[in-house]
């Protein structure tokens, strides 16, 4: 059990001191497991975890979902969306920030990536808001908070991680994440109600669009309807597995794009690199988050947290209370996906002892992640639009993301005290 | 440099042939299946084998352009020129896993053509594949040396100007 706990504590120190996350969490799995074992057994392991990762069918969902997510980010799909949004909502007061929040939900279920829809909101949605005279306190606390619904929505990269790592059925999370990517949506439109209520002058009306306007906006969102209805369809009357769902997203994305022509080749060239590159460094910190799941089994430290938990005679829900405190406080400095990948291993066998739901514990740690892409120091998100806003101060968006942050932790308590919300849909398919 | 940069377009449209066949055959392996009864036949073991193929054919260029996740949380302090001597051990160690890699996958390939182990759809022979996974870490492993004394390429420009 001690090499475990050293091992955990030297990939958070390597990690921190800038060794690449995959080759932090290789070294040090690789020394812990000939430590604990011997050289031949960790050397024999290391090739067959790495070989079995990249040849798994079920992980060729990571490059797909994430092809289908560049692609449809590069099709101009953002401002139709914000487009369709305002057309129904502008007229209420707040309502360009409601606008905001429904397409980055929109955009995020699809894009996957909470940093790339927060990057193309801000440039959709930010100038609007401006010129309707909203403060950029709360223009900017919208797109940032709104950024992060897009993890939780399906299809979700960082579901499709937590899942290889728990082995989890990624379809069922996705479903699983449904209900809640809908309550948060709920929770961060309320909260932009209430700050218009309360500071009007922050958040004026917008011009009302006629019906046929109205009509007319919804012309552009079809295809993402179509493609968001055939997966989330497809997945929920078990159709497809995962994979298959990413296969079909992938290339329903670009037979669109090309139709429609808001795709060249020479750019799908360009997006299809991107996603590979993207997929290779995925995949290298896999490998290492394979590793170290086998070292923490075989170290035993997992069965030595759940002893340490039982002699304390913290209940289920005290266990779970207790890690919630450890990520939120882990988020506040670490990135969700360096979260996910390094204490996943480590806790996911400790709750499912004690019988929770993977699936439900997926779906609380992805909220928790999601938090902590909008809390200060590191607030991820935030400094993504820092980078494309770079007029507005920091301090302003983190202090227009407190009622959202408010409203997250009541989500995350609803989530705890209700597995439901999150079980209820995968039971019923 | 010339010479360098045609092999990085090179291996780069490998990459790109290598991602599209994958969705090509995914879905048309759906499609087939789901709509005519017909999936196309040993499509999963193709999507593996394309898989490997794909992120060990561009893990050497990904190292050589320094591009692996990292934490930057304190990137402030240490990318400050007096820490220039970690970073270039950071990237030592990067060599040197990849090394191992490529070791323990030669013997592995090794096995694979004493055993004559084949893939469970197609009886793909499995040596070559990891003959092939072998080599490309050995080349990360050696790119990952390159950037200790040579600043890491860009292979993220050309595609910046088009998106």
């Amino acid at each position: 059990m001690i090499v475990g706990f050293i091992s955990m504590a030297a990939v958070i120190l390597l990690a921190f001191l800038r060794v690449p996350l995959g080759i932090a969490l290789m070294t040090v799995s690789l020394v812990g497991l000939t430590w604990i074992t011997n050289t031949t057994t960790a050397l024999t392991l290391f090739p067959m975890t790495v070989s079995e990762a990249v040849l798994s069918y079920d992980l060729a969902v990571v490059p797909m979902f994430i092809l289908m997510g560049n692609v449809i980010s590069r099709t101009g799909i953002a401002q139709d969306l914000f487009r369709a949004a305002y057309a129904y909502l502008g007229s209420v007061k707040g309502g360009l920030s409601l606008a905001t929040m429904v397409s980055c939900a929109g955009f995020g279920s699809v894009c996957g990536s909470s940093y790339a829809t927060a990057a193309t909101m801000a440039k959709v949605a930010y100038p609007s808001m401006r010129r309707y005279g909203y403060s950029d306190g709360l223009a900017s606390a919208t797109i940032a908070a709104g950024g992060t619904l897009g993890i939780l929505i399906p299809p979700s990269i960082i579901m499709v991680i937590y899942g290889i790592i728990t082995q989890t059925n990624i379809g069922d999370l996705f479903i699983a994440g449904v209900l809640p990517g809908l309550l948060g949506l709920s929770l961060y439109m309320l909260a932009i109600l209430w700050v218009a209520w309360r500071r009007p002058a922050e958040a004026p009306q917008g011009q009302r669009s006629t019906w046929a306007e109205r009509i007319a906006s919804l012309r552009g969102i079809w295809p993402f309807l179509f493609l968001f209805g055939v997966i989330i369809g497809g997945l929920y009357a078990k159709l497809f597995t995962a994979t298959e769902a990413a296969g079909i997203g992938a290339g329903m994305s670009v037979i669109m794009g090309l139709l429609h022509g808001r795709l060249s080749l020479k750019v799908l060239r360009a997006v299809i690199l991107e996603t590979a590159y993207t997929s290779i460094s995925l995949y290298v910190v896999l490998f290492g988050a394979m590793m170290l799941s086998k070292l923490l089994t075989m170290s035993g430290l997992s069965v030595g947290i759940l002893d340490l938990v039982n002699g304390f005679g913290l209940s289920g829900y005290g266990l779970i209370l207790a890690i919630l405190v450890v990520f939120l406080v882990l988020g506040c400095v670490m990135d969700s996906l360096a979260i996910i990948l390094i204490f996943v291993p480590l806790f996911a066998p400790v709750v499912a002892a004690q019988g929770f739901d993977l699936v439900w514990f997926g779906i609380i740690v992805v909220v928790v992640t999601e938090i902590a892409l909008i809390t200060p120091p590191v607030g991820m998100n935030v400094f993504v639009l820092k980078a494309v806003l770079p007029d507005v101060p920091v301090l302003r968006i983190f202090r227009g993301l407190v009622p959202f942050i408010a409203v997250d932790i009541v989500r995350l308590g609803l989530l705890v005290a209700f597995p439901a919300i999150s079980l209820w849909l995968v039971t019923h398919v | 440099m010339e010479f360098a940069n045609k092999i990085r377009q090179g291996v780069e449209t490998v990459l790109v042939c290598l991602m599209g066949a994958m969705v090509a055959l995914t879905f048309t392996d759906v499609i087939g299946r789901r709509l005519f009864d017909h999936p196309v036949f040993g499509a999963h073991d193709l999507t593996e084998h394309l898989m490997a193929l794909l992120v060990f054919t561009g893990l050497p260029l990904l190292t050589l352009a320094a591009m692996h996740l990292k934490v930057d949380l304190f990137d402030k302090v240490l990318l400050q020129p007096r820490f220039a001597w970690w970073l270039k051990i950071t990237t030592l160690l990067t060599a040197l896993v990849f090394a191992i890699l490529a070791w323990t996958l030669l013997g592995k390939a090794l096995d694979a053509a004493t055993y004559s182990e084949v893939s469970q759809g197609l009886n793909l022979p499995r040596a070559p594949l990891y003959g092939w996974m072998a080599g490309c870490a050995a080349l990360a492993a050696l790119a990952a040396i390159y950037t200790v004394f040579a600043a890491p390429i860009s292979i993220a420009h050309d595609q910046e100007e088009l998106l």
